[in-house]
């Protein structure tokens, strides 16, 4: 995202640093954790880490950026190549965990932090507990929502049409419900799990009661329940497959080859451009760079673990994002330049172009910056340049007006 | 990318307003997040000590690959810095960058950089030049800007923290030497009748040294003494 004011952008809490931890007087390692998962080039938390030969581990788009720049790693300058990435698995999975967890540590801290102040202010037993409980809750059931997710959904509901009769399977799946809360038992006589507190009553009764309360409850809606257990089946295959599409589109991918531009014409990188159905717009130059790119995202990609790798059309936003990104930072410099510059210095300008006038043949109002620097170089001060040689003047300009200014 | 350097910028931001320990500032200069002002504290126990400089950051669109640029606003006395222009002789801030660099650990080097000079590859010639043949002499004048553009403490010239002790008599000389200027060319304005402190003065302020010499005409310098 691009955000213009500045003073926004740094209050902006969607970025995340090792500092959003207190200091690890206050609590030891936390710091220290994160700071640990996130990559030296971007950081940012690991994204599809990549070992180089030296052992330095980094995001693989970072990697490659770099290597293009130098082959060697930023870290210890040992040589690295492309070619020689080993994929870490492990990193990425203690960056997944701790994605998941970094919320909710923070929000712990945050408490614990809240409830010491307010504790030394007045001790309110009360209110110690009030305040965890709904955080525990909030903060584990989505944990325990992507467990299912990692789980077939569909696999209870695939057994239960197979061989049992429908109202067995409302009952069971009703029962399930309780099975969780680890209060159901499984009736010695008739089999049907029945909640812990009920089983001496249903034993009472010859196993009649509790399946009568049960089936009265169910019997009207044991139609709509199959239909249930049903679409549950059958979303869940549905879904199932929409997952796994892209995901075996994506496992059949393999890595892009690097093409040496040197040697190809303008025509063949728009062949390979529109190979990979991407813009064949611009001078070479930006064919190059975008093919680069492209390649690069691609092939990073490819280093994720394949359950987390983005899909094509991702990549393609990703893509499309940069090209803007490049056009909007090419057009700045110009309109700061000519325009705002103009306007800001105006005064400066004409008091510039008065004194130029008092003096005819004197002054020229433009200063060229580099020359002072380069000028730092060359020790001849025996000798005098000749009077009026135009760069030597604006530079005396510039320095007389910064001291006066 | 950009997007990625605009979040890398801004951590790096928040990590030098949250670590105040290490005395290195990063403001905003304009309405761009990639045009910063840093500052430091000279170093303790050289000529830069008690001086506040600051730094003209800009960072560069293919950051964090390409090094940033930068160059001292304030005017330092140091063979790896420009006197007239600022710019930095330092091997991070071309070739040797990596990546992994921050803003805040650049602007430390730069810190350490006033601690060790590397004469032997200067950026400005004279500067090292002077600190090769006479390393007090050059510490005097270090100071002395150190004092002029930095804020530092006024230097105690008589006494010049007692490295030279006892040397009373070279003390008007060391007045222009001290503001980096060359007796003989004070010695020619002064001739032509202005006072010795102004010739001092605006010498010092048109940078009137090695090669920027011969790009100052005479009629420059005495349009400036008639001003003062």
């Amino acid at each position: 995202m691009w955000k213009n004011d500045p003073k926004e952008l740094l209050n902006s809490t969607d970025i995340q640093d090792p500092t959003d931890f207190p200091p690890s007087s206050t609590t030891p390692g936390l710091r220290a954790l994160d700071n640990a998962l996130r990559c030296k080039i971007c950081q940012e938390l690991y994204e599809a880490p990549v070992v180089l030969t030296c052992g330095h581990c980094f995001c693989s788009l970072c990697a490659r950026n770099q290597l293009s720049e130098k082959p060697a790693c930023p870290t210890c300058w040992k040589e690295a190549a492309i070619s020689s990435f080993r994929v870490n698995p492990a990193m990425e999975e203690a960056v997944t965990a701790w994605k998941d967890a970094r919320p909710f540590v923070l929000r712990v801290i945050d408490e614990a932090i809240d409830l010491r102040t307010t504790a030394s202010e007045s001790s309110r037993p009360a209110k110690r507990h009030k305040p965890d409980t709904p955080v525990l809750s909030n903060s584990v059931s989505p944990r325990k929502q992507s467990r299912g997710h990692d789980n077939p959904g569909p696999s209870r509901g695939r057994d239960g049409p197979d061989g049992n009769t429908p109202n067995d399977d409302v009952e069971q799946d009703t029962c399930s419900n309780t099975n969780n809360s680890k209060s159901s038992v499984e009736c010695p006589v008739c089999g049907k799990s029945v909640p812990m507190t009920k089983i001496n009553a249903h034993l009472d009764t010859n196993c009649k009661h509790y399946s009568i309360l049960s089936g009265g409850k169910n019997a009207s809606s044991s139609k709509s329940g199959q239909k249930d257990a049903w679409s549950k089946l059958l979303d869940g295959k549905r879904s199932g497959k929409d997952k796994e599409r892209p995901e075996a589109e994506v496992e059949a991918m393999s890595p892009l080859p690097k093409a040496s531009y040197t040697v190809l014409k303008d025509k063949q990188i728009r062949d390979l451009l529109a190979a990979q159905d991407l813009s064949t717009a611009g001078d070479r130059s930006q064919l190059i760079s975008r093919h680069e790119r492209w390649v690069a995202l691609y092939n990073a990609n490819l280093d994720r673990s394949p359950a987390l790798r983005k899909r094509l059309a991702e990549l393609r936003l990703e893509m499309r994002r940069w090209e803007e990104d490049r056009r909007a930072s090419r057009k700045d410099p110009l309109k700061i330049d000519i325009t705002e510059y103009r306007r800001a210095n105006k005064a400066e300008f004409e008091r510039l172009v008065q004194r130029a006038r008092g003096k005819p043949g004197q002054e020229s109002p433009r200063a060229p910056d580099s020359s002072a620097s380069l000028s730092d170089r060359a020790a001849s001060c025996d000798l005098r340049g000749p009077v009026g040689a135009s760069g030597s003047e604006t530079d005396t300009i510039l320095v007389t007006s910064d001291v006066e200014g | 990318m950009s997007d990625a350097r605009l979040r890398r910028v801004n951590k790096e931001i928040a990590d030098c307003k949250n670590d105040k320990s290490s005395n290195i500032n990063i403001e905003l200069i304009d309405n761009s997040p990639f045009h910063l002002l840093g500052s430091f504290d000279g170093p303790q126990d050289t000529p830069y000590d008690g001086g506040h400089f600051e730094v003209d950051i800009v960072i560069p669109d293919s950051y964090p690959f390409q090094p940033v640029k930068m160059k001292f606003i304030t005017k330092v006395y140091h063979p790896n810095v420009s006197s007239a222009s600022g710019a930095i002789c330092l091997d991070i801030l071309k070739d040797a960058w990596s990546p992994v660099l921050t803003l805040k650990s650049t602007l430390i080097s730069l810190q350490s950089l006033l601690c060790s000079p590397e004469p032997n590859d200067p950026q400005d010639a004279e500067v090292a030049k002077h600190y090769m043949t006479s390393r007090t002499s050059f510490e005097d004048t270090a100071r002395y800007w150190t004092h002029v553009y930095a804020g530092g403490p006024a230097p105690t010239s008589a006494t010049p923290g007692g490295a030279v002790p006892g040397k009373a008599s070279v003390a008007v000389r060391d007045e222009v030497a001290i503001a980096g200027l060359n007796k003989a060319h004070v010695d020619q304005f002064e001739a032509i009748g202005f006072e010795r402190s102004k010739v001092i003065d605006v010498l010092r302020r048109l940078n009137y040294r090695g090669a920027n010499i011969s790009k100052i005409p005479d009629d420059k310098v005495v349009e400036e003494l008639l001003k003062a």
